[in-house]
């Protein structure tokens, strides 16, 4: 079964993402933080990153920046799930890992499932 | 020079209305796309929920609404005051503030349940009375609370005191967040009232709460403030203390 980790500090978000996934045969886990999500990384890496932009503390793009500066965390595919960021920035979001970028407020359980699905396919090709 | 005056007026204007638009149409985002998914999840019968999750998604689904209406209405006040729309009076009467803070606690309770916190009241052992209109400072006890939740730890408390203090009475409103730099504090200092800032790379930082509770308190004669604290923030208001005698 794939993990995929939530970094979501909206925890009612975090909820209906983890319902939404789990009930597609994903393992779920949530970090409701950049700090947190860095701590869930160090006890297991998740097959998939799903990242939202807007957190307290430290963004998601300087999560993303962390990442990529270590070699662990290098190859996880990243979803970006945001209401501010437009999916025509996906090109220059790829050297973060960034496979998809969903824009939230137009999201469903559907889009959601095929993002990851596909993150995790090209992830592995 | 009064033309160009009224240019530049004009054009602030318009400015600070668009970034308030834009602040209030990002804020709104958020519990609207919330309303959108539960939504989704109440209607969608593959995903079996049992009849105790379908009651817990119609609770969160009206915790959220309110979270919602609430917004729009301080929109919409925070607009009437700032126009000065002929026809919007309202009174300022001698207020209990342990009434207001205990309803404003009241209606917060539910929204703080769903972020895994409490939020309670230390009442001064006599009620204290402002110079207040009731409605308008439960909006502004509403927002600052919601603020507080919202930059909280989970499993921590929110206070609310109020205090005596030069004629005035001092409503504070605390959160155990993240401890902010005093640097930080000098700058919420000194954008405080100002316009929201529509976007600014961080959750909940547009500052359109905080522009309207200060509008809000404005309009009751009052004024907002900030403090730092060991752990966490406090927001606070000062009102001018009623000279009334004191019935409650």
């Amino acid at each position: 079964m794939s993990t995929v980790l939530i970094v979501e500090d909206n925890l009612l978000l975090a909820e209906c993402y983890t319902r939404w996934l789990t009930a597609g045969g994903y393992d779920v886990r949530c970090a409701i933080g950049a700090q947190a999500a860095l701590d869930e990384l160090d006890d297991e890496l998740p097959d998939v990153l799903l990242v939202d932009i807007l957190l307290h503390g430290a963004n998601g793009i300087q999560l993303l920046q962390t990442l990529r500066s270590h070699s662990d965390f290098f190859h996880i595919p990243v979803v970006l799930c945001s209401s501010v960021v437009p999916s025509t920035l996906l090109p220059s979001l790829r050297a973060y890992g960034v496979l998809a970028v969903l824009d939230k407020s137009t999201l469903t359980r559907r889009r959601l499932a095929e993002a990851v699905g596909k993150a995790l396919n090209e992830a592995t090709v | 020079m009064r033309g160009r005056n009224n240019r530049q007026g004009q054009q602030s204007f318009f400015a600070d209305e668009t970034a308030v638009v834009m602040a209030a149409a990002h804020e709104l985002k958020s519990p609207l796309t919330l309303i959108t998914y539960i939504a989704q999840i109440l209607a969608d019968k593959t995903l079996g929920l049992s009849d105790v999750e379908r009651a817990d998604y119609l609770r969160r689904l009206q915790v959220v609404s309110e979270r919602a209406l609430r917004l729009t209405q301080q929109l919409a006040v925070s607009y009437r005051i700032r126009e000065d729309q002929v026809g919007f009076v309202f009174n300022l009467e001698p207020i209990n503030v342990n009434m207001v803070c205990e309803s404003a606690l009241h209606e917060l309770a539910p929204y703080a349940r769903e972020y895994d916190q409490m939020v309670c009241f230390k009442a001064a052992r006599r009620a204290q009375t402002v110079i207040a209109n009731r409605e308008i400072l439960h909006d502004v006890l509403t927002n600052l609370i919601e603020n507080a939740i919202r930059h909280n730890a989970p499993k921590t408390e929110v206070t609310m005191m109020a205090r005596t203090r030069d004629g005035k009475v001092r409503l504070n409103v605390h959160d155990n967040g993240e401890l902010i730099s005093a640097r930080e504090v000098l700058r919420l200092r000194q954008t405080l009232g100002r316009s929201p800032q529509p976007l600014t790379g961080h959750a909940g930082t547009s500052g359109l709460g905080l522009y309207i509770v200060s509008q809000l308190a404005s309009a009751m004669g009052g004024s907002l403030g900030i403090g730092r604290a060991k752990r966490g923030t406090t927001f606070f208001v000062d009102l001018y203390k009623s000279q009334q005698m004191n019935l409650w």
